[in-house]
């Protein structure tokens, strides 16, 4: 009466694979570690792309990266018309006393960042000029505010999309700061 | 012998149409404008099918060339840019591949990671028409099973009429 | 104020009568127990009643805009027009799970009290199993997503509805979206009752079959009504998109389509039965799949509802125990139901299963497709897409395959070879769709070797139908079509219809596809653009105030290019909703038989012009038009099954007239 056929089992091997699948991907996303909607950076471990921006201050000027290098940086791309941007600004006035911040003013008008640099504090020691968006493509740059750490050689060690909050800040760049020691 | 030949050639030719030398059936409203379109029809068709394949990063499931969205239009431009510089279509889906990763194409790149998921299909297909034509060779004796529906149906009949040939008979 | 908690207490009587039923049948199957088996039916019409209450004071509060209640104070607002009050208690994941529920009790109840004929013990089971799924999706409702929550401080009005969910489409799409997912339970519980009880056979296909083909036609039209409300409402132009969530209606579809050409081979011939239990455990497990993929937050789409991890890992148990376990059983009961194939493969029984094989290579297809992303990231961390380019590539073809055994299979005879008007058809049909290839070649310049296969595949299968209905009607012979008409089975004539169907939805799908008109322009009042031999105006372009937004429209006058003639007059706009301060597209479509104008307006001002993008898609509502012929074919069948039974004569009466 019984009769014992091993291809039966496949379909629920199938599905137990799957559910398995399922079942990490949702750990993942209650615990934090992955969340759908935010894309890993691919420039992780790179060199910092090298695009000539012109500074803020001066439009003659350029801001190159290369400069700064020997120590740890942060460059933040941000705008004025970016609600988030101005939810991090006092995270990064408080960020801008452990490690050089760069800003990058992305697709603004330079009276309208002045203005918000005014209203929300300016943290950054030097600030470039994007405004139509290419050196952010050159970055992987898909929306703002967006946070890159550097390490004293150039390269990218870290990317967060989004506003740095402080769990943010404790939780994952405090940790890629230490490693860099 | 030949019928079978002309169906085999009739099913290959088919399969052939129906599958990778389609172009996408979906046409979808796209969100240039005016202004983004080359003036070299050839590019602007090149400029085309190469936004179809990439994906608005901000969107759900869109192509740049469907989403109205800031950034789809940046990459439209960009992609335009390029084109007149005469790059190739393979160097400009690899450049944008180097800066956001492989979720920017619509379809998964040939690689190590996705080799399964490419070969597989034709893998089902092999493996269903392996079963299918397994079936014939098949011969299975089946195991006695309880009384199936049917002939409990033919059953109750039988005894019916039992019941009904045992009554007196009209006068 | 006490209907909520009304409704509540009904929702748990539910969930009480939903577990008795589940439990209290098995028991009676095991004594042999008719007073325990009938319990089965009487709590499954208690539960269905006691639902309807449940969701009968849910509309009522979304109704009277009682923001006292959570749900309605964050889905509904007091300005929304009144139906859309009402699709607004669907319109969010705890309302769309109660009609879930009220759905999946229904069947149960109505499964209760027809299948009189069905044999106690057969119908005990199957009730039991159907509790069994109602317990669980009520237990996630009460114990995770309660619809009848209040809030202490009821605000003065509600959030509003996402505005693009604010169309007469979205009204209809669910429910008739889940008659279909939910009906395949009731196929689902069969199988798992067949498997329990040993009793697989060709009755008990007989009483399943209307069962799948009721959910079938309901999926058919609900996915149809998806992808008809996603074309003129999201004005994307697209009807589309490989979407994980599109992705989870159309596997099921794809499996109960297999399932119904199984059933057939099963009730006629007692083959294929452990596939076919198979193939209802799969149908209803996609759907389940389905259902865990748009609430559980893990793959992104503009279908999922907000949802809350959280919430997954419920759904994620109801799967462990609703499919693991009767696939468990499968694969410990199943080899007991192989038979003997007493066919052979070129046949129709051959067709048949090569017809499943593709559907299930199909299904895998797009199983593979929508979750090897997750799945990649779980084991790499990469982030890739597998978008419409990997689907075209790989299932368009399986599908093309499928097209061409959908003529030979009827005409292929049972056991073994064709029948006699097999060789008639297939030329037919191969002549033709060479002549029409030709003809594609001829008279398009630089047509895509593609377009030409697809117009070949077209060909084929309506010469192929319209072939098999002439030799099996005869129209042309003198005398006796009436006669031949009455002996058609009412199936067959479904089949027709249904692959008819299938016929004018690629018609759709390549007009629109292969031949459409595009225009993308900057224009300013007055200015003319010319599309598909039409003249199109741009009157003018004003603002204008909607009942729940303000919007740009532009009024665009259609002449005909060559006579002058006047068209028609079309208004797209885009629109702002104040509520949710939330901007939509409203395309402007004008759907004719041959073909759609479709009109979006883009932004500008007098000064610069406005972005216009034009269309002209030919054939387009064919799409639609199929699908709708698909089910009605479907129904046809369904219909015409309990016509003819009624005529045929029941076994007893037979037998007793012969030993007269």
């Amino acid at each position: 009466m019984n009769r014992f056929r091993p291809t039966f089992f496949i379909p629920l091997i199938a599905f137990l694979g799957l559910a398995i699948i399922g079942g990490l991907a949702l750990q993942g996303t209650l615990s934090g570690s992955r969340n759908p909607n935010q894309l890993p950076s691919v420039l992780i471990g790179k060199p910092a792309p090298d695009v000539p921006l012109p500074l803020l201050q001066d439009v003659q000027a350029e801001l190159a990266l290369d400069a700064y290098r020997g120590q740890p940086l942060l460059v933040n791309f941000f705008a004025s018309w970016c609600a988030p941007c101005r939810a991090e600004a006092p995270a990064l006035e408080h960020l801008s006393n452990q490690i050089s911040i760069i800003g990058i003013a992305y697709k603004d008008r330079p009276q309208d960042t002045q203005k918000f640099l005014q209203q929300y504090g300016n943290p950054f020691f030097a600030i470039g000029r994007d405004d139509d968006g290419r050196a952010g493509m050159a970055w992987g740059v898909y929306g703002v505010p967006e946070t890159y750490l550097i390490d004293p050689s150039g390269q990218i060690k870290w990317r967060h999309a989004g506003p740095l909050t402080r769990h943010v800040i404790t939780s994952q760049l405090m940790q890629k700061l230490a490693e860099m020691q | 012998m030949i019928r079978s030949c002309l169906y085999i050639l009739l099913i290959g030719g088919f399969v052939i149409g129906a599958g990778t030398l389609m172009p996408p059936l979906v046409g979808t409203a796209t969100a240039i404008t005016a202004e983004e379109m080359l003036a070299d029809p050839l590019l602007e068709t090149r400029a085309r099918n190469l936004s179809q394949k990439l994906r608005c990063l901000v969107c759900q499931n869109q192509s740049i060339d469907d989403s109205d969205a800031d950034l789809a239009k940046d990459l439209r431009r960009e992609v335009r840019a390029q084109l007149v510089q005469g790059k190739t279509d393979e160097a400009i889906l690899s450049d944008l591949r180097a800066k956001y990763g492989d979720f920017v194409l619509l379809a998964p790149p040939m690689a190590k990671n996705t080799m399964a998921l490419w070969l597989a299909p034709i893998g089902f297909l092999l493996l269903g028409i392996g079963i299918t034509l397994g079936i014939r060779r098949r011969a299975t004796v089946p195991a006695p099973s309880p009384i199936s529906h049917a002939d409990r149906a033919q059953i109750e009949a039988l005894k019916q009429n039992h019941k009904t040939a045992s009554k007196p008979d009209q006068p | 104020m006490g209907l909520t908690e009304f409704g509540h207490f009904a929702l748990i009587s539910a969930f009480v009568l939903s577990l008795i039923q589940s439990v209290v049948p098995l028991i009676g199957t095991a004594r042999h127990n008719m007073q325990l088996m009938l319990v089965g039916p009487a709590a499954a019409i208690s539960a269905a009643v006691a639902c309807v209450i449940a969701f009968g004071a849910l509309v009522t509060s979304f109704i009277r805009s009682d923001f006292s209640v959570a749900l309605v104070a964050n889905h509904s607002h007091s300005a929304k027009p009144l139906i859309y009050k009402i699709s607004g208690t669907w319109g969010n994941h705890e309302g769309s799970l109660l009609l879930w529920i009220l759905i999946l009790v229904i069947y149960g109840a109505v499964l209760a009290m027809s299948g009189r004929t069905m044999p106690a013990l057969l119908k005990a089971r199957i009730l039991a199993v159907q509790g069994m799924i109602t317990s669980g999706f009520l237990a996630f409702s009460l114990f995770t997503s309660n619809p009848f929550t209040r809030l202490a401080n009821a605000p003065i009005d509600g959030k509003g509805l996402n505005p693009i969910l604010q169309d007469p489409g979205l009204a209809i799409h669910p429910p008739m979206l889940y008659l279909g997912y939910v009906g395949l339970s009731i196929a689902f519980a069969f199988a798992v009752a067949g498997l329990i009880g040993g009793d697989v056979d060709r009755l008990w296909a007989k009483w399943m079959r209307p069962w799948i083909m009721a959910a079938w036609c309901a999926l058919t039209l609900g996915i149809a009504l998806g992808s008809w409300w996603a074309y003129y409402e999201l004005g994307w132009g697209g009807w589309w998109f490989w979407d994980p969530v599109e992705n989870a209606s159309l596997m099921p579809w794809l499996a109960a389509t297999a399932l119904l050409h199984s059933a057939i081979v099963v009730e006629k011939r007692g083959q294929l039965k452990s596939w076919t239990v198979l193939l209802a455990i799969l149908a209803f497990s996609l759907s389940l799949v389905g259902t865990f993929i748009v609430r559980s937050g893990l793959l992104t789409s503009v279908h999922s509802f907000a949802s809350d991890p959280a919430r997954g890992v419920f759904i994620l148990g109801i799967l462990l125990v609703a499919v693991g376990i009767p696939l468990l059983l499968y694969a410990w009961r199943g080899p007991q139901l192989m038979s003997v194939a007493d066919f052979n493969l070129k046949s129709r029984e051959g067709a048949l299963i090569a017809n499943n094989m593709l559907l299930v290579v199909a299904t895998a297809i797009v199983l593979l497709g929508t979750f090897y992303p997750l799945g990649l990231e779980m084991i790499t961390g990469a982030r890739i897409t597998v978008g419409p380019p990997y689907f075209d590539a790989t299932f368009n073809p399986v599908m093309g395959i499928l097209v061409v055994i959908m003529v030979i299979g009827p005409v292929m005879a049972w056991r073994r070879g064709a029948t006699p008007r097999a060789k008639t058809t297939l030329l037919a049909a191969s002549v033709l769709a060479i002549i029409a290839g030709v003809i594609g070649v001829a008279l398009l310049q630089d047509i895509a070797i593609g377009a030409v296969g697809a117009i070949m595949l077209i060909a084929w299968l309506a010469i192929g139908i319209a072939t098999d209905i002439w030799t099996q009607l005869k129209p042309l012979q003198r005398g006796g079509l009436a006669a031949r008409w009455h002996r058609l089975p009412t199936e067959v004539l479904g089949m027709w219809i249904a692959h008819f169907g299938i016929v004018v939805f690629l018609l759709g799908a390549t007009g629109d596809g292969l031949f459409r008109s595009e225009q993308v322009v900057r224009a300013k009042p007055g200015e003319v653009v010319t599309i598909a031999g039409r003249d199109v105006t741009l009157v003018r372009v004003f603002e204008r105030q909607g009942p729940n937004f303000q919007a740009l429209t532009a009024e665009l006058e259609y002449k005909d290019a060559a006579s002058g003639k006047f068209i028609a007059r079309l208004m797209p706009e885009k629109r702002v909703y104040t509520a949710e301060r939330q901007t939509t597209t409203e395309a402007a479509i004008r759907p004719r038989l041959g073909g759609d104008d479709y009109a979006v307006l883009g932004d500008g001002d007098d000064r610069i012009g406005y972005s216009l993008r034009l269309y002209y898609k030919p054939l387009i509502s064919w799409i639609w038009g199929g699908g709708a012929l698909m089910a009605a074919g479907g129904l046809v069948a369904m219909i015409g099954r309990r016509r003819q039974s009624a005529v045929t004569a029941p076994l007893p009466n037979s037998v007793a007239r012969d030993t007269a």
